[in-house]
């Protein structure tokens, strides 16, 4: 007959794993809960202040009043590429255009780029996006792009 | 986000209903209990709306706009109900028949230990839900891909965004299928959700909960209901699942693609075959098709795996005068993988590809090859180290291989051998494109934990088979209790 010590010992695994693993999910059951009822009430906007910090949100708002929702933009960055997800989530459902740092400055590369009014910098994880704005133009011998067509 | 905490049950809701109403139309479903239909119906429901908001949108035109979205659930939920009422008055009276498979009674301990266990699931399952509708979503995919998907489709009303189509736009995976950002566009259109308003985030806790019923049902069904339980008590706890990149709080597809792959495998590899039980895998893997890139090679993993068990059955019986009928349900499963497929592939031929990894482009089969050996040295290592990494599964893989290892008796049968093949299909994708891609570390890190997801149905069933060979031995008995699976 098979011993039957190899499923006592895995069985014996088996219990501790579900002992520690229920603990911390109900501890992390608790946590969220906990943290759900100290924000209970708070409107979106603050409770998004809390978590991204308020430089980050104000500046984003600020950003999102400028920015028409059927406007595109530019986007770039100073030093981390990754730092422009979070930009560009929360410019949704505005377009952009990604600019390498030295990128856009060279308006003249395409025929879009320079009839683009907006430029958003993003400059590092929880600090505050800059806005560059300025006139656009439609290039010669390009068409205008379809946000510059009159509706 | 508070408020929005009634717009995401809305949200569930809004997908669970036409799931249910669908449901009745697949005896196979009917006939099962509510816990046990529930998992199937919420998947398809996911499915009946995103899949039918995608054809109309793209075929005929149709804005994704309230009155689509009302269509799209509304007509499969009142089918259903339509045929519920009619089944019920030609039984006078009487409902469906109920499928039960453990033909012992349960005991009073047992009864006690399973609501123990369910509560236990429950409460579990609360703090995803919790965390989705209380907390802004800060996933990495989800807001740089999924997400922003959804928010394209919505603002231009159609799936055939200009955003997507034009290369000047930086979108990043602009081919993947859309299935759950147009489930996301449904639930945010159809509540008014605001600018910050995510009240699609409990639909994915919702997706859990689906996996985790459907994984019950299957286990259930392939290894007696003790077992199952236990299986879907230790399935449930890895932290991964419930709050990692991929898991219910975040917004990726994954949890998705697992539930569309594990509910079809039950329905193809251990329920009775039928026209409608396999229709209804099908549309299961329609919906896997249309929520990722790795959905088509999985759904053909499965119908392959489904025609191996036809196969068996076949050559079991006088398999001459019969095969026409097999081949119909083989048939109904293929369909709408098809069908999904086809739509998929007419969709992106108007949208260029950029910002993609697409690992498998201009790859030939040698390179493949020779990477998936000549890496291996480099690949084992960091797949091992994150499969057993504890911040991700709590040594939750360790429990699986050391009663696979302790219950192995029990994948000598043919049923639990195809679910373990089709436990290794997501491993196997992750394999060809390690084979292949440049940056080895950081595509493994990120990826590998979301194989081990997708293929947590089928792996927690073959867990769930050694598992309860593990307790006879302990307990004694020689023969198993469990009820073998229909014809397998």
């Amino acid at each position: 007959m098979r011993s039957r010590w190899p499923p006592r010992v895995v069985f014996g695994m088996l219990v501790v794993y579900l002992a520690i693993a229920f603990s911390l999910g109900l501890y992390n059951t608790a946590i969220r809960l906990r943290a759900a009822v100290g924000t209970l009430g708070l409107p979106t906007p603050a409770l998004r202040a809390r978590i991204f910090g308020r430089e980050y949100t104000e500046a984003l708002e600020q950003i999102r009043r400028a920015i028409p929702e059927d406007q595109p933009y530019l986007l770039t960055y100073q030093d981390d590429v990754k730092t422009i997800l979070p930009v560009r989530f929360d410019l949704l459902p505005r377009c952009a255009i990604v600019r390498r740092p030295p990128e856009w400055r060279a308006v003249e590369r395409d025929c879009w780029t320079p009839q683009v009014r907006w430029l958003v910098v993003a400059v590092g994880d929880g600090r505050a996006p800059l806005l560059v704005g300025h006139p656009p133009k439609v290039p010669a011998g390009c068409p205008p792009a379809p946000w510059m067509r009159p509706q | 986000m508070n408020s929005g905490a009634l717009a995401n049950l809305g949200g569930v809701a809004l997908l669970a209903l036409p799931g249910l109403g669908l449901a009745e139309l697949f005896p196979a479903l009917s006939r099962l209990s509510f816990p046990r239909r529930i998992g199937y119906a919420y998947l398809l429901g996911v499915v009946a709306v995103g899949g039918t908001l995608f054809a109309a949108s793209h075929l005929f035109g149709a804005p994704l706009h309230r009155p689509a979205i009302v269509a799209a659930a509304g007509v499969p939920a009142a089918w259903g109900l339509a045929a519920r009422v009619v089944w019920r008055r030609r039984r006078s009276g009487g409902s469906p028949p109920r499928l039960v498979l453990t033909p012992a009674r349960p005991t009073h301990r047992w009864r006690l230990l399973a609501a123990l266990a369910v509560t236990g699931i429950g409460l579990i399952c609360l703090g995803p839900l919790i965390a989705a509708v209380s907390t802004p979503l800060t996933d990495w995919d989800g807001r740089m891909t999924w997400t922003p998907l959804a928010a394209y489709l919505h603002h231009a009303g159609t799936v055939d965004a200009p955003v997507l189509q034009d290369v000047r736009w930086w979108v990043m995976h602009p081919r993947y299928p859309p299935l759950l950002p147009l489930a996301q566009v449904a639930v945010q259109e159809t509540f008014g959700a605001g600018v910050d308003d995510q009240d699609f985030r409990a639909l994915y806790v919702g997706i859990l909960v689906a996996l985790l019923l459907i994984i019950q049902d299957g286990a259930r069904r392939a290894a007696g209901s003790v077992a199952a339980i236990l299986a879907t008590l230790c399935a449930c706890l890895p932290p991964f699942l419930l709050y990692g990149e991929g898991g219910a709080t975040s917004a990726y597809s994954d949890l998705a693609l697992a539930g569309f792959y594990g509910g079809a495998l039950v329905l193809l590899l251990l329920a009775q075959p039928g026209l409608s039980t396999w229709l209804a895998a099908g549309c299961l893997l329609a919906g896997a098709v249309l929520t990722k890139n790795e959905g088509t090679p999985l759904a053909v993993v499965a119908l392959l795996l489904a025609a191996a068990r036809l196969l068996r059955r076949l050559r079991r019986r006088d398999a001459g005068a019969r095969a026409a009928t097999p081949l119909g349900w083989l048939a109904a499963a293929a369909g709408p993988v098809l069908a999904a497929a086809a739509l998929l592939a007419s969709w992106r031929t108007a949208i260029p590809n950029r910002d993609d990894e697409d690992y498998f482009a201009g790859l030939h089969l040698g390179d493949l090859l020779r990477g998936a050996f000549t890496r291996l040295p480099v690949i084992v290592p960091e797949i091992l180290r994150w499969t057993f990494r504890w911040s991700h599964w709590l040594g939750f893989w360790v429990i699986v291989f050391a009663v696979l290892i302790v219950g192995r008796r029990a994948l000598r049968r043919p049923f639990v051998r195809r679910l373990l093949l089709a436990a290794l299909a997501p491993a196997a994708i992750g394999w060809a494109a390690y084979a292949v891609s440049a940056n080895l570390g950081d595509i493994v890190r990120e990826t590998w934990p979301r194989f081990l997801l997708q293929g947590l149905a089928p792996s927690s069933i073959v867990f769930a088979c050694a598992l309860g060979q593990m307790l006879r031995r302990l307990s004694r008995r020689t023969e198993p209790r469990s009820v073998q699976p229909y014809g397998t």
